[in-house]
């Protein structure tokens, strides 16, 4: 599997099937990344399928890729090694996925505050001009170590130092 | 009603990736189902936490509206499929390693669309893990 676009001033992937259960499940690999986006991918495989008639895979699989895809943009972006949670992710079907064509997602994380991540991103099979499925997400950045508010209150304000 | 159930089950094992996730629909009431997928290691997104991966939860719901939007279709034997146009997932709460149960509702019928709502709980029913708010277009099969 090939991606079907070079990806400009690729970065060292560092160890690219640590990708979790899931991942490995559909079949996830990364391509690379650069500045702008992060470039991954999975093989057709009939397990995917979840449309008989017209043997396209399940729009869970896209899903799957993309929430993969666009939460490692933002783990890119951030570049702390910090844990990244989704919070919403909106996706449209613009046509079924060719069959046996493997399937490719590009994503770009936008805009980054303090505490929420913007990521969008496309979802291509042969032709990266024509997506199957675009989607836009928001996530939860540092998501493992908000400190809850009731011990929040209890920080000691001279512990906290100047800006 | 218990042969739809038959009905609805027996359709979803001849779909490869529903099959691959094991989802079940386990009950049925007015204008919706209920869905139930037993926990894998494989579901696993997160292995620190433990917590299941996104995708899982998402694929687990969008099936579960698949199944509530062509539940008219395969009562009446209609050719009809509705399949998804757009959908959105939130993500409430951080999904355990435990089984996943969803509540599917159809909040409009119409004559092309059908809108769905979709929720995700597993040990607390009051406690969703995520929604889901999809769109699906009903199209003649083999269109």
């Amino acid at each position: 599997m090939q991606f079907p676009q070079p990806i400009k001033e690729l970065a060292s992937l560092g160890d690219p099937m640590n990708s979790p259960p899931f991942g490995r499940e559909i079949g996830f690999t990364l391509f690379g990344f650069n500045d702008l986006e992060v470039c991954t991918g999975l093989a057709w495989d009939e397990s995917l399928v979840g449309n008989n008639q017209n043997q396209s895979v399940h729009g869970g699989v896209i899903t799957t890729l993309m929430d993969q895809t666009f939460g490692a943009a933002v783990f890119r972006k951030l570049n702390t090694g910090k844990a990244v949670a989704t919070v919403e992710l909106r996706i449209d079907y613009m046509r079924p996925a060719t069959p046996k064509l493997d399937i490719f997602c590009r994503a770009h994380c936008y805009r980054m505050t303090r505490r929420i991540a913007f990521v969008r991103g496309e979802v291509f099979q042969d032709d990266p001009e024509k997506p199957i499925a675009h989607g836009a997400g928001s996530f939860m950045i540092n998501a493992n170590d908000t400190v809850p508010m009731t011990f929040q209150n209890k920080i000691d304000p001279s512990t906290l130092g100047g800006a | 009603m218990e042969d739809l159930l038959g009905q609805l089950n027996e359709w979803l094992k001849t779909i490869p990736y529903t099959q691959k996730l094991g989802v079940v629909v386990h009950g049925l009431n007015e204008d919706g189902v209920s869905c139930h997928m037993p926990f894998q290691d494989k579901f696993i997104g997160n292995s620190q936490l433990p917590a299941l991966h996104g995708g899982s939860t998402a694929s687990f719901l969008e099936t579960a509206a698949i199944v509530a939007a062509n539940r008219q279709s395969i009562e009446t034997g209609s050719s009809q499929i509705a399949l998804p146009v757009s959908m959105t997932t939130s993500y409430l709460r951080s999904a355990t390693a435990h089984d996943l149960f969803a509540q599917a509702r159809v909040v409009k019928q119409g004559r092309r669309l059908v809108q769905v709502y979709c929720e995700a709980f597993q040990l607390a029913p009051n406690k969703p893990v995520a929604t889901l708010q999809a769109s699906l277009m009903l199209s003649d099969q083999g269109e």
